[in-house]
């Protein structure tokens, strides 16, 4: 053979093995993250289950305010009971703590070192009302929009009950429970008449075919604070009026919803700390009145947040998502797990 | 002559080549399969834990679910591992490799703390008491035999599964083993 001839099938050898290399890391490529991907959901699945279905060690972690970062041993978000459990029912104090405004934050890296997720995955939690409700106040009416979470779509027929709690003359007044349904739009109108006092809160009950909202809005100028078990903690140090708050209890009843109110007595254990004697179960909101008369302070139970191990905008191209409904409080929400890995 | 020679030599190089990539391709693909069956195995065993948290623990009955697994990965078989690197910071974790090579292997975290909860998981070097193996129907039905290390696949008779057992109120118990039902060998 001649030289050429011999380089030439040395040539034809080394591109057969190139082409033939080529091809099989290519054709393995899309097996291949098709496989990274159903990891990654069933990775998003075993850990939505445990969020959602396991109660964290200790198992009231949520309302124990000696409980914090540095002493919780295992993280859930479900409702302890002593006796029943029901599944997908969250606890609104632990559900609360996600809350980055709120006084027992717990902060994502601690929840990642504890669900044993190390720096490989990266997780963004949302927990939503399962309706949307928007309130635009014109004058004495309140005009109430109830919409679905997805695309917005206005819902026709739900039930919605409204009460307004309002502060005058250094006391906590109440309005007349009214009802209405939502028109094809969406929206309903309710007018409490005329409220001269600024410091009102406005608490809504929407049902629609058994799907129970309970919103609270601040319609005027109030001071928010947040409740923890028995245990109010405010934003400023006030004292408050006569020692004394109202428990708003949302309870379904024939026909719609009952919004009524119990008086409890407070004991000031630090600046802006104080104990409740006692709370309903089914409280949605703690209302009070500050000893000089000039704030209402309002803590809720509601929750809407976006808890994120990364900080900024966490938009991330491989997340996946996995979503679940579930109930905080009584009323229906919608918690969306996005998880992605930090490197393949 | 030397050519020729050459030629023979470069056909040779590049079957080898062509085996080592090949081999490495296999490699990465039977460790997405190893990764893919440990996400399965902490997957299952996170949802035992909490049907069983959900159980009256008066029963002292311990819940399994079979896992549906292959019985080898391309010829080659596997086990499955259940460890405890709390001291090293990794937490608990299904471990999962190539009983012949030990360097194709993946993990998955089990997302529960075992060493400071109620729940007790039996992992590698657990020497904890428990009941050994743990009757079901008190043995009617059959018997877990648990371990923290199981061989993959699927066997007449005796099949991989995730179980746990809440005996008092302070105290769970889960892990991996094998089921055999009554009369199943």
């Amino acid at each position: 053979m001649h030289i050429y001839e011999y380089l030439f099938t040395a040539i034809i050898i080394v591109t057969i093995l190139l082409a033939s290399s080529t091809m099989i890391g290519t054709l393995s490529g899309p097996s291949r993250s098709v496989s990274e991907k159903e990891q990654l959901k069933v990775a998003a699945q075993k850990i939505i289950t445990q969020l959602l279905l396991d109660t964290g060690d200790p198992s009231d972690w949520g309302s124990d305010v000696t409980i914090d970062e540095s002493n919780l041993k295992a993280f859930g978000l479900a409702k302890h009971g002593e006796t029943t459990r029901d599944a997908y029912v969250l606890d609104p104090d632990k559900v609360l703590r996600l809350d980055n405004t709120h006084p027992l934050f717990i902060h994502p890296s601690r929840i990642i070192n504890l669900l044993n997720l190390g720096k490989e995955y990266g997780l963004t939690l949302e927990i939503f009302p399962a309706i949307k409700v928007n309130l635009t106040i014109d004058s004495n009416e309140y005009k109430v929009k109830v919409s679905s979470e997805y695309g917005e779509l206005p819902i026709f027929g739900a039930d919605v009950t409204a009460r307004m709690y309002y502060a005058s003359n250094g006391a906590i007044n109440r309005s007349l429970t009214l009802t209405s349904q939502t028109r094809a739009n969406g929206e309903c109108t309710f007018n409490f008449g005329n409220i001269s006092s600024e410091m009102k809160v406005l608490i809504l009950g929407i049902n629609y075919y058994g799907v129970r909202v309970v919103k609270v809005f601040p319609a005027g100028s109030v001071a928010k604070a947040h409740f923890v078990g028995n245990h109010l903690f405010l934003n400023e140090a006030y004292n408050i009026s006569g020692n004394e708050a109202y428990e708003i209890i949302v309870e379904k009843r024939d026909g719609g919803y009952m919004i009524e109110d119990v008086k409890f007595s407070l004991d000031k254990v630090g600046d802006v700390k104080f104990d409740l004697t006692y709370v309903e179960p089914s409280t949605v909101a703690i209302l009070a009145i500050s000893e000089d008369g000039t704030k209402l302070i309002f803590a809720s139970k509601e929750v809407n947040l976006t808890y994120s191990s990364i900080p900024g905008v966490w938009s991330f191209p491989f997340a996946y998502s996995v979503e679940r409904s579930v109930i905080i409080g009584g009323s229906a929400y919608i918690v969306r797990l996005y998880l992605w890995r930090m490197s393949w | 002559m030397i050519g020729t020679v050459a030629l023979i030599g470069l056909v040779i190089a590049t079957g080898l080549a062509y085996t080592i990539i090949t081999s490495y391709i296999e490699a990465d693909v039977t460790k997405q399969q190893l990764n893919q069956i440990a996400e399965h195995v902490a997957l299952n065993l996170v949802k035992i834990v909490s049907l069983v948290k959900f159980a009256n623990y008066l029963n002292n009955e311990p819940m399994m679910k079979v896992l549906k697994l292959p019985s080898d990965l391309g010829g080659k078989a596997y086990v499955i591992k259940l460890m405890n690197g709390t001291i090293s910071g990794q937490g608990c974790y299904v471990y999962t490799q190539l009983v012949t090579r030990e360097d194709i292997a993946a993990s998955s975290p089990i997302l529960l703390n075992s060493t400071q909860t109620r729940l007790k998981l039996k992992t590698e070097g657990d020497a904890r008491p428990l009941t050994y193996p743990l009757p079901v129907r008190g043995g009617n039905e059959g018997i877990i035999q648990w371990s923290s290390t199981v061989y993959g696949g699927e066997r007449a008779g005796a099949d991989i599964v995730v179980w746990g057992l809440t005996l008092d109120i302070d105290t769970t118990w889960a892990g991996i083993g094998v089921w055999k039902p009554q009369g199943g060998g």
